[in-house]
C-alpha cells in the first residue's frame, strides 16, 4: 500500500463528513475577509486623510470599499457570487497570478474592487443565501477581489510596541526537554533546538505592531536546516510557559533558503495580520514562506522601524 | 445562482450549465487543485478537466451536495494529474508533503493486502474519520482531503500551527492503529 492509496481513500469520504469541514473553512473565510476588507477601508482611508486631508478623497476610497454601516457592521454585496477556500485562492502574488482580481489605484494606495461591482459603487445589498456560498450572515458575504496590501505600501508604521516578560534561560531549557521525545518522534534523533530564539512583530487589523515577548521561536535544526520550530508562550495572565513543536508543512525550505541568502544578517521576524509569517531583510525586501516575495518594506526605513531587540534574529 | 438551477442546466445539457458552474466554484475548484498541482497552468487545466468530467457526469449522476462532488471531481482529476507530473519528475508542493506524512501511517514493503480492493480501503478511512472528535476531524480533512497548508489550517481553526501539526500526527498514528486492526499489514 501507497500514501496515495490513503489519499485517494480520504477522497472518497462521505460527503456528510466533509460537509461540515467545508462550513468551517467558508465561515473562516468570510470573517477573515470581512476583517481584511475593513483594515483596507480603514487603513486606506487613514493615510488619504493624513496625506491629503481631503474629505473628497477619503469618499472617493470609501466609494469602492463596503460602506460600513452604523455600529460597525459592514454589509458586502454583490461581491460573493463564487465558492472559494479561505486563505491562498484570494491572493493572485500566492499563486502568480491575477486571475480575475481588480485594483484601482487612489492616492497611491491600492484598494481592492470586488471584480463584479462596478467601480465606485456602493454596496448596500446581498446577493441572498445561494449566491453568497454560505448562506445569509450578519457577517455579509466575502471579497472575491481584495489582497492584503504589502505592509510598505499603506503609510509609515508606528514602531512595534513590546509587551510581555520574556523567559529565562531555565525555562528555556525545560521547555527544550520537555519537547524532546516529542521533536525525537516526529523527525528522529538527529537534531538540535537552538536555546536562542526570536519573538515576531505582529501587525495587526488596525495596522498597529506590537512585539509579545511572551511569545518566542526556536528553531530546530536537523542536516544544518531548520526542520521545525519550538514555540514558547504564557495566556496572558498566567505565568505557566507553555510550548507547541511546529514541522512539516510548507514553508521551511523557503525559510533556509532566506537563511542562506542572509547569512549573518539580522532578520526581523513577523507575522501579518495573523494570517502569515513575514521577514525582512536589512536592505528592507520583504519575504514570507508561502512562496511569494514582496517587497513588503519600500525601504530600508521600514526594516528599522520593525525591528527592536527581541524580534530579530542572526543566522 | 442555486445549485439546483445548475444541475438542471447540466441535465437539460444546456451550455450555459459550466458557465454558471465556472462563475460560482472555479475558485473554490482551483483552490483544490492548486493545493496538489505545483503549477498555476497545471490547475487550471485540472478545473477545466472538472467541469468536462462534471458536463459528462450529470445526467445520470444527481449530486446531493454540488460542492462536496465538485470537490470530489477535482481532486481526484488533481491526484491523477499529479500522478502523471510525479513521473515526469515535475512534483512536489504540498501534495509531495501530504504524502510524506502519511507515509508514517505505512511500515513499507508490498504484502498481498494491497490487492484489498479501494473500496474497502475507503470504507475504512471513512469509519476511521467519522469516528474522530469533531475538531479532530475537521483538522484532519483540511489537510488531507483539501489538502490545506498546515499555517492555513492553524488560522482556520485558532490554533498554532505547532498544535496542528501535533494533532495531525496523533490522527496519522490513530490511523496506522485503526488500518492495523482492520486487518491492513502496513
Amino acid at each position: 500500500m501507497k500514501s496515495e492509496d490513503i489519499f485517494e481513500a480520504v477522497g472518497k469520504l462521505d460527503e456528510e463528513l466533509l460537509k461540515e469541514t467545508e462550513e468551517l473553512m467558508l465561515k473562516e473565510n468570510k470573517h477573515i475577509n470581512k476583517k481584511r476588507i475593513i483594515s483596507i477601508a480603514v487603513a486606506a482611508a487613514a493615510c488619504i486623510a493624513l496625506s491629503v486631508g481631503a474629505v473628497g478623497a477619503v469618499r472617493s476610497i470609501r466609494g469602492n470599499v463596503p460602506e460600513a454601516k452604523s455600529g460597525g457592521e459592514v454589509t458586502v454585496s454583490n461581491i460573493d457570487t463564487e465558492y472559494s477556500l479561505p486563505g491562498t485562492e484570494t491572493n493572485p502574488d500566492i499563486y502568480g497570478y491575477a486571475g480575475q482580481d481588480k485594483r484601482q489605484e487612489e492616492g497611491g494606495i491600492t484598494v481592492e474592487t470586488p471584480s463584479d461591482t462596478p467601480s465606485g459603487g456602493t454596496l448596500s445589498e446581498t446577493t441572498g443565501k445561494e449566491d453568497s456560498y454560505g448562506g445569509e450572515s450578519e457577517d455579509g458575504g466575502q471579497s472575491t477581489g481584495e489582497i492584503p496590501p504589502a505592509v510598505g505600501d499603506i503609510c509609515r508604521y508606528i514602531p512595534p510596541k513590546v509587551k510581555g516578560k520574556g523567559f529565562t534561560e531555565a525555562e528555556i531549557k525545560d521547555v527544550i526537554t520537555r519537547e524532546n521525545p516529542t521533536i525525537a518522534f516526529s523527525i528522529g534523533s538527529d537534531f538540535e533546538v537552538s536555546e536562542k530564539g526570536y519573538s515576531h512583530f505582529n501587525l495587526d487589523e488596525h495596522w498597529m505592531s506590537t512585539v509579545d515577548r511572551d511569545f518566542l521561536t526556536l528553531p530546530v535544526y536537523s542536516g544544518g536546516k531548520i526542520v521545525g520550530d519550538i514555540t514558547l508562550f504564557r495566556v496572558e495572565g498566567d505565568d505557566e510557559v507553555h510550548s507547541s513543536f511546529a514541522y512539516g508543512g510548507g514553508g521551511w525550505d523557503k525559510l533556509n533558503s532566506i537563511i542562506d541568502d542572509h547569512k549573518g544578517a539580522e532578520l526581523v521576524f513577523g507575522y501579518y495580520e495573523n494570517r502569515y509569517e513575514i521577514i525582512i531583510a536589512p536592505d528592507g525586501t520583504g519575504y514570507t514562506l508561502l512562496g511569494n516575495e514582496k517587497t513588503f518594506a519600500r525601504d530600508a526605513k521600514d526594516y528599522e522601524t520593525f525591528k527592536t531587540p527581541y524580534n530579530t534574529f542572526v543566522f | 445562482m442555486k445549485d439546483e438551477k445548475i444541475i438542471e442546466l447540466f441535465e437539460k445539457r444546456d451550455d450555459r450549465a459550466v458557465e454558471y458552474c465556472a462563475e460560482k466554484y472555479g475558485r473554490y475548484c482551483h483552490s483544490i487543485a492548486a493545493g496538489i498541482l505545483p503549477s498555476r497552468e497545471d490547475a487550471e487545466e485540472c478545473v477545466n478537466d472538472t467541469w468536462l468530467r462534471v458536463w459528462n457526469s450529470i445526467p445520470p449522476q444527481k449530486p446531493t451536495r454540488f460542492s462536496a462532488f465538485l470537490a470530489k471531481v477535482t481532486r481526484n482529476l488533481a491526484l491523477d494529474r499529479y500522478r502523471a507530473i510525479s513521473a515526469e519528475k515535475r512534483g512536489g508542493g504540498e501534495a509531495a508533503a501530504v504524502f510524506e506524512e502519511l507515509e508514517e501511517c505505512l511500515s513499507g514493503g508490498s504484502t498481498p493486502e494491497e490487492e484489498l480492493s479501494a473500496e474497502e480501503l475507503a470504507r475504512s478511512v471513512n469509519d476511521f474519520v467519522a469516528a474522530l472528535p469533531r475538531r479532530e476531524r475537521e483538522i484532519f480533512i483540511m489537510r488531507y482531503f483539501y489538502v490545506r497548508p498546515v499555517r492555513e489550517i492553524a488560522d482556520t481553526c485558532g490554533l498554532t500551527p505547532g498544535n496542528v501539526s501535533v494533532i495531525l500526527n496523533r490522527c496519522r498514528k490513530k490511523l496506522k492503529t485503526h488500518l492495523e486492526t482492520e486487518g491492513y499489514e502496513l
